[in-house]
């Protein structure tokens, strides 16, 4: 198991400066030039060509990678030319807000999806696994953006069951004193449970909408692990010497059909966490899907690069997250080495 | 023990394709009865059927399974019921594979028997002795993929034995195994169901198996039972075409084996 972990943790380093490198290299061959466009359209060639000295544009590339690297070996990320605060300023103190619409958007996808899959998969072709099908082809063809606006109109302007699209609180509320950065739980610490309350109402929302998209996929996945599994002779061995059926569906099926669902979940919640640009800017979610927009509004390239390193760091904790849960499940993988 | 006789069996796809037709045959307690036949003839569909676990989209069309005499046709979970175990072509496959195999035969034992987990543990290790597997307490900690092909199988053995079984279906059992495993396996599964006195339907295409072992044979063409017999005067003077055209083609990949 030793071995296993600290191969995948040197496959995710390695990974991770490949994605230095990509992000720095897709930058510098972008169009457009930071300096000009922090300094406006009205600024003299002789301004731009100071801040791009100033800001090291002009150095060689060898030479700006050098510095880039040194930089984020201390966390820094650079300054963002469109605010003048440091980009890891900007991005960490939206991070908190997306991670908890993503999860709560995980969490949403997987009360729906993950029984629901189950279920269908127990009875293939009766009610349970045809009316879920259906609900997969809607929720996967269903643009987050149209969802969302259907939700703000029924569960807003309509029925006013829930708040509308301001944020992560009614204007003018304060937050809860900041601990994880995540509204619902830090209210929760501070033992405030009215806020907490409110937090979740004005995540609901933007949660369902993203939750919702993923509850199909989720769906879809543990239906056809599930599923995949009833073919297996391990399974006709539980079936022949008469194992009832819900133990063969949760000891046998779905404990081997866990591997296959495991990877789905971690694309999916990579998915929320790098996706909800476009729910985040409906729902006026300050995340950090809210600053890439404005970043690549303002040509603010050096924002969008450090977005698409955290994005992408974050993604790869997750693989790893998941391939160590592998471990723990799978014997296979923990012990290694197969007899066949 | 007890006597199984299989009157009539029929069985068909969703379909409508008939698989089985108008199959009968019996087996008393303590005898090996093979049911033989090449691929697709139908053999292992019949051991399905026995057992009551026909896979989706295949029925039962016609016939009845008796016990004893008493009609089990409609019981479920047939294992519990009416003491049936079997073991199958793959091993390892037939095994979960995230279960430690001590594990898996103490849960049967537990479903079997209705005794508590701990001793369904205890008695684990003990059948685990009973099918000749060295160290066993140490074997039932490890999982299946860490065991060789002919160790699986003995696993499966004892999982069958953990059900007290009044009747054992193997579903070619050692098709999948090295040949010097193929024999120590048979010797074992021959030793044991005497030992308890309990019935065989021997599902193969191998002959050599049949010679082998079996009291009686049943041969199976296309879903119809074409000819049966005790196995000594069946092998030796076969009356049905099909068995000599079985009986030839063994004959010649025996001789292309030495070539």
């Amino acid at each position: 198991m030793l071995r296993y972990v600290l191969r995948r943790l040197a496959i995710s380093v390695v990974t991770v400066v490949g994605l230095v490198l990509v992000t720095f290299i897709v930058v510098r061959i972008l169009p457009g030039d930071a300096a000009a466009a922090r300094l406006g359209p009205e600024a003299s060639q002789a301004d731009v060509d100071a801040l791009r000295t100033q800001l090291g544009l002009d150095d060689s590339l060898p030479r700006q990678l050098l510095d880039y690297t040194t930089g984020l070996l201390k966390g820094d990320l650079g300054p963002a030319v469109s605010t003048g605060r440091p980009v890891s300023d900007e991005l960490f103190d939206r991070l908190p807000a997306t991670i908890e619409l993503a999860f709560a958007g995980l969490v949403i996808a997987l009360l729906i999806g993950f029984p629901w899959g189950l279920l269908a998969a127990a009875r293939p072709g009766r009610v349970g696994d045809v009316s879920g099908r259906l609900f997969a082809v809607l929720g996967s063809s269903m643009a987050p953006i149209w969802l969302g606006l259907l939700l703000i109109f029924g569960f807003y302007s309509t029925w006013h069951l829930f708040p509308g699209p301001v944020g992560r609180l009614a204007i003018g509320t304060p937050p809860p004193p900041e601990v994880t950065g995540t509204y619902v739980l830090d209210s929760l610490l501070a033992g405030d449970f009215g806020l907490a309350w409110q937090s979740i109402r004005y995540l609901a929302l933007p949660a369902l909408t993203l939750g919702l998209g993923a509850s199909a996929a989720v769906f879809k996945m543990v239906r056809s692990a599930v599923l995949h599994t009833s073919e297996s002779g391990f399974v006709r061995t539980a079936r022949a010497y008469g194992v009832p059926g819900r133990e063969v569906l949760l000891r046998d099926q779905l404990r081997n059909a866990m591997l296959q669902v495991l990877t789905a979940i971690g694309l999916v919640f990579g998915f929320l966490l790098g996706g909800n640009i476009i729910v985040e800017r409906l729902f006026n979610w300050p995340g950090m899907g809210r600053v890439a927009y404005d970043a690549l509004g303002s040509n603010d390239l050096g924002l969008l690069q450090g977005y698409a390193l955290i994005i992408g760091t974050l993604y790869i904790l997750l693989n790893l997250a998941v391939d160590l849960v592998y471990g723990v499940i799978d014997p296979r993988v923990r012990l290694g080495g197969s007899n066949s | 023990m007890s006597r199984l006789v299989v009157e009539n069996l029929g069985i068909a796809t969703a379909a409508g394709n008939r698989i089985l037709d108008d199959v009968s045959f019996d087996i008393a307690p303590g005898e090996i009865v093979g049911l033989v036949g090449e691929s697709g003839s139908g053999k292992s569909m019949t051991s399905y059927a026995v057992m009551g676990i026909l896979p989706r989209g295949v029925h039962q069309t016609s016939g009845r399974i008796l016990v004893d005499g008493q009609d089990v046709t409609d019981v479920e979970r047939r294992s519990v019921a009416c003491h049936f175990a079997m073991i199958f072509q793959n091993p390892r496959d037939s095994l979960n594979p995230l279960m430690r195999v001590g594990e898996q035969v103490a849960r049967m034992v537990a479903l079997h028997q209705g005794v508590s987990r701990r001793d369904a543990r205890v008695q684990a290790v003990e059948l685990l002795e009973q099918v000749r597997i060295a160290q066993p307490a140490e074997a039932a900690r490890k999982y299946p993929h860490q065991l060789s092909g002919g160790m699986c199988q003995r696993i499966m053995i004892a999982m069958a034995l953990a059900c007290r079984p009044r009747l054992l279906l193997a579903d070619e059992p050692t098709t999948a195994l090295d040949v010097t495993v193929q024999s120590q396996i048979l010797d074992l599964m021959v030793e044991l169901t005497e030992q308890i006195q309990c019935g065989v339907l021997l599902v193969t295409h191998d002959l050599g198996v049949v010679a082998e072992t079996c009291d009686r044979v049943n041969v199976l063409n296309h879903g119809n039972l074409v000819e049966h017999g005790p196995a000594m005067d069946l092998l030796h003077h076969p009356q049905h075409e099909y068995t000599r055209y079985l009986l030839d083609s063994a004959r010649e990949l025996e001789v292309d084996g030495r070539a």
